[in-house]
């Protein structure tokens, strides 16, 4: 029998080869030193990357109860989700609907008081002329000049 | 639904560890495993016939943990290097964890689940059902990825043996 291949070695590790195969591999690894040990090395690689990895898995899983999808809790990414409507449905709320109450109220007023840029210094500060500006809850706007 | 409560008693952990081999977080690899019974559990209330419950189970596992890190930011990748940290003892199990998850990480996709599958002690049969790899192909392709993911842990400093 000619060297065997790296393929042939790994099913022959992971007891996947045929009664037939396994046999005269074993005849095979007897006579041939090189074989031998590069099957050696490769089961011992198997065996230590299989551990390694191992690392990740968790020996003391406890098994939930199964809830069908409507009973399940939710997954982070629906939470995300559901978070993020709702807070996109309150900023709505409050665009749409606080912010057109306070304009349709008749009675509120808006005053805006201005000084003009340029002051004059020599007079005192209750002698400076300024604008008053009303603007009432439909939008209406009035301009008093006091002097 | 005793075919699907026996699938899911015998099945739970086996999954739940592949997920958690695949995807960092604890929380999201739980969450992708119910997602897989609750999957498996609609299509046998909708009368559908699964030839070979066990490899679609690993199926959908797999697929949906690679869904999951491909949209995973990548950010996350760097806070797993940062973690990485070696000392003079040697690596702690924790940063060994980090390290494995690293390694595999430079595989490629197919490589990092036909690790994970053999890690889980699956046959070939069932891992080439699973990965869609030829049957034929599994010996080569799992000898080639064992040295790359041996020579991958080298680099990063763990002691394989």
């Amino acid at each position: 029998m000619t060297c065997i291949n790296e393929q042939l070695l790994q099913q022959y590790i992971d007891g996947e080869c045929t009664v037939a195969e396994a046999k005269q591999l074993e005849q095979h690894l007897l006579a041939c030193p090189s074989c031998a040990s590069k099957h050696a090395q490769m089961k011992q690689l198997a065996g230590a990357v299989k551990q390694a990895i191992d690392l990740l898995k968790d020996d003391r899983i406890e098994i939930p109860a199964f809830k069908p999808a409507k009973q399940r809790p939710l997954n982070s990414t629906r939470k995300l989700i559901i978070y993020s409507l709702t807070a996109a449905s309150i900023l709505l709320f409050v665009l749409f609907f606080v912010d057109k109450k306070v304009q349709d109220h008749p009675n509120q007023m808006v005053v805006v008081k201005s000084v003009p840029a340029e002051i004059d210094a020599n007079k005192t500060a209750s002698e400076q002329e300024f604008v008053i500006e009303v603007f009432d809850g439909r939008g209406n706007n009035s301009e008093y000049f006091m002097e | 639904m005793n075919q699907f409560n026996q699938l899911y008693n015998n099945n739970y952990r086996l999954l739940l560890n592949v997920a958690l081999k695949m995807v960092p977080d604890r929380e999201e690899a739980s969450d992708i495993v119910q997602e897989v019974f609750i999957h498996l559990y609609e299509k046998l209330e909708n009368g559908a016939r699964i030839e070979y419950p066990r490899s679609w189970l690993y199926k959908v596992t797999v697929n949906k943990c690679i869904d999951f890190i491909k949209k995973r930011r990548p950010h996350e990748k760097v806070e797993s290097a940062v973690y990485l940290r070696s000392d003079e003892n040697g690596l702690e199990r924790d940063e060994k964890q980090a390290v494995v998850k690293l390694a595999l990480d430079k595989l490629k996709t197919d490589e990092r689940v036909l690790a994970i599958l053999y890690s889980e002690g699956l046959s070939y049969k069932e891992m080439a059902e699973v990965t869609g790899i030829r049957f034929s192909s599994i010996g080569k392709t799992l000898s080639r990825t064992l040295i790359k993911l041996g020579d991958e842990l080298k680099k990063l400093q763990y002691d394989l043996y």
